[in-house]
């Protein structure tokens, strides 16, 4: 359960959120975070809840998407390491909730492909605690102030999310 | 806005096709039920048969494009398709025997005796390891197939050969220098080990108190902790399947927790491979990120690992975990390579060469139908269980 909440806020990455927001004062953000926040997570529920049969009609084992998920992760969090972060335009007060703040900052592919993994070897109630405790993060961390300190605990989290991505390409090499 | 959308929508298709394209490609798994599996089985052993001259000498590969036998031979490869038309005999297929004794007898013509052991090589070269190492397997397959005892004091000299080639680390030394009389030092194989523990294994079970198990379990242990590709120069931990066979052959009883988890790892390496296989069609752009099928040889290789693991899952407690799992993977290896398999309608030079063979790439050799042919004789124990389950 613990690699699952720490592999779920490593790849939603609060800090990460609150850097590409921080173009939008603090008190500006916390509507179109919210909403957003809800989007996303009903996506990535409906991914965990699905998981089992996204496999089935991708014609795919378990462990071959944990290897796929691991490839992800790595690159995913590779991204974050090296590349800049680069805020998106300023919010508007009641609206970009979908975009950009769901899509594409909340909705990564890094923990779609997680959600869908763990909705299908863990189950969807360990995936949702999972998802709520990442989601949780970014709502409370998404209003933060810019500045070194996000900026390092981003960086922080998407190197754990590189390590994370290792063990799963490792345990999906070595499972049966 | 809309802007943004758009670029990030056009970035997840192009990311979403290019995973699945390049990194999750499906895996392709075509059904096939254990008379399936067994009948692909018997046409590998047939091609075998065909394939298996008065003397008891395979032709050794055959490519069907240009229409020409390789000339090249390879005793340890003959050594081990022999063992599988054994291995067709073990299964009740008794019409295999005659022509499983005829490449034995190739290979009994062949052996030598030094001191208080006897190896097989051919005339002038080096006595090989892994060549009897099958010997002893096939030897004492025929004896539980046949009842006949009569090779059971040569079983025993053959395998006085491979401890004299065991070192105090428990690594196997793969030759054995006819002109110094010695083994020829730092020469190891990377499949002999195996084969020639395997051997160990069997001889132990048929004459315990022997000192046979003593002399396999320091084997064992080089295997299982890493050691031989440390010592041997191997950058990962090899897939070795006749491991694999030999931890079947101990059975539970003797295996500890090391040996178990080693067989867990064998097993991982084992569904690697037969997943990547599933999901090679050799079309497209999947010829691109996965290449061609792979080498039947290879697949097999992984068949036949992945069968002894699972035969031994089913009496082994530790591995019940892994039961299932590894008996799709079979199943799906199965349906793969019987897919694959060439049929009457398929021949393009010749039948005798093409019939119930697998091709790489327009080629074909002996150990190709060897090892698929292990393959699917575990995957239709598997499919017979299972078939046997829900009915």
């Amino acid at each position: 359960m613990w690699f699952l909440l720490l592999s779920a806020v490593a790849a939603s990455n609060p800090p990460r959120v609150a850097e590409l927001l921080s173009a939008t004062p603090a008190h500006d953000r916390r509507r179109p975070l919210t909403v957003g926040a809800a989007i996303t997570a009903l996506v990535f529920i409906a991914a965990a809840g699905l998981g089992t049969q996204i496999l089935e009609l991708l014609e795919l084992s378990d462990e071959t998407w944990r290897i796929a998920t691991g490839a992800v992760a790595v690159l995913a969090g590779a991204r974050v390491v090296l590349a800049p972060l680069r805020p998106v335009p300023a919010l508007g007060r009641d609206a970009h909730a979908v975009v950009p703040v769901a899509f594409p900052v909340m909705l990564v592919p890094e923990l779609l492909l997680l959600m869908v993994l763990w909705g299908a070897t863990e189950g969807f109630g360990a995936s949702v605690v999972a998802l709520a405790v990442a989601i949780g993060g970014v709502r409370l961390w998404g209003t933060a102030d810019s500045g070194a300190v996000t900026r390092g605990f981003a960086r922080l989290l998407a190197a754990f999310l590189v390590v994370v991505g290792i063990g799963l390409l490792v345990a999906g090499i070595r499972d049966v | 806005m809309k802007r943004v959308l758009a670029v990030h929508l056009a970035l997840w298709l192009i990311g979403g096709a290019a995973f699945r394209i390049v990194v999750a490609p499906p895996e392709a798994c075509p059904p096939v039920g254990a008379a399936g599996a067994h009948a692909s089985a018997i046409a590998a052993g047939d091609w075998l048969v065909a394939n298996l001259d008065g003397g008891g000498r395979f032709t050794y590969g055959y490519d069907r494009d240009t229409g020409e036998d390789n000339p090249d031979y390879s005793l340890v490869r003959h050594a081990g398709a022999t063992m599988s038309l054994f291995q067709l005999v073990m299964a009740g297929e008794d019409r295999y025997l005659e022509p499983a004794d005829r490449a034995l007898g190739y290979l009994l013509r062949r052996q030598f005796e030094h001191a208080d052991w006897s190896a097989v090589a051919d005339r002038g070269s080096r006595a090989r390891l892994g060549v009897t190492g099958f010997v002893i397997v096939a030897l004492l397959m025929r004896r539980d197939a046949t009842g006949d005892r009569s090779y059971d004091e040569l079983s025993r000299r053959l395998g006085r050969f491979v401890v004299a080639q065991q070192e105090s680390s428990g690594a196997l030394l793969a030759f054995w220098d006819p002109d110094t009389e010695r083994p020829l030092a730092n020469a190891y194989g990377p499949f002999a080990t195996g084969e020639a523990l395997w051997a160990l294994v069997e001889l132990d079970n048929r004459f315990p108190g022997e000192g046979w198990w003593e002399a396999a379990d320091p084997t064992f242990r080089y295997l299982a902790s890493g050691t031989r590709e440390r010592n041997e120069g191997y950058l990962a931990r090899l897939p070795d399947h006749w491991a694999a066979y030999a931890l079947e052959a101990a059975g539970p009883e003797r295996l500890d927790n090391e040996l178990v988890d080693f067989a867990r790892r064998l097993a991982g390496y084992f569904s690697l491979r037969l997943r990547i296989e599933a999901q090679r069609t050799g079309e497209g752009l999947n010829l691109w990120v996965r290449w061609y099928p792979g080498p039947p040889a290879g697949v097999g290789t992984a068949a036949e690992g992945m069968a002894a693991l699972w035969r031994l899952s089913t009496e082994e407690t530790r591995l019940d975990d892994l039961e299932a799992d590894m008996a799709e993977r079979m199943a799906c290896g199965a349906g793969t390579m019987a897919e694959r398999q060439v049929t009457e309608g398929d021949v393009r030079t010749s039948p005798v060469r093409e019939v119930g063979a697998w091709f790489y790439r327009g080629y074909t050799q002996v150990d190709d139908q060897q090892h698929v042919l292990s393959g699917l004789l575990g995957a239709a124990q598997s499919l017979e269980r299972q078939e046997a389950k829900e009915s």
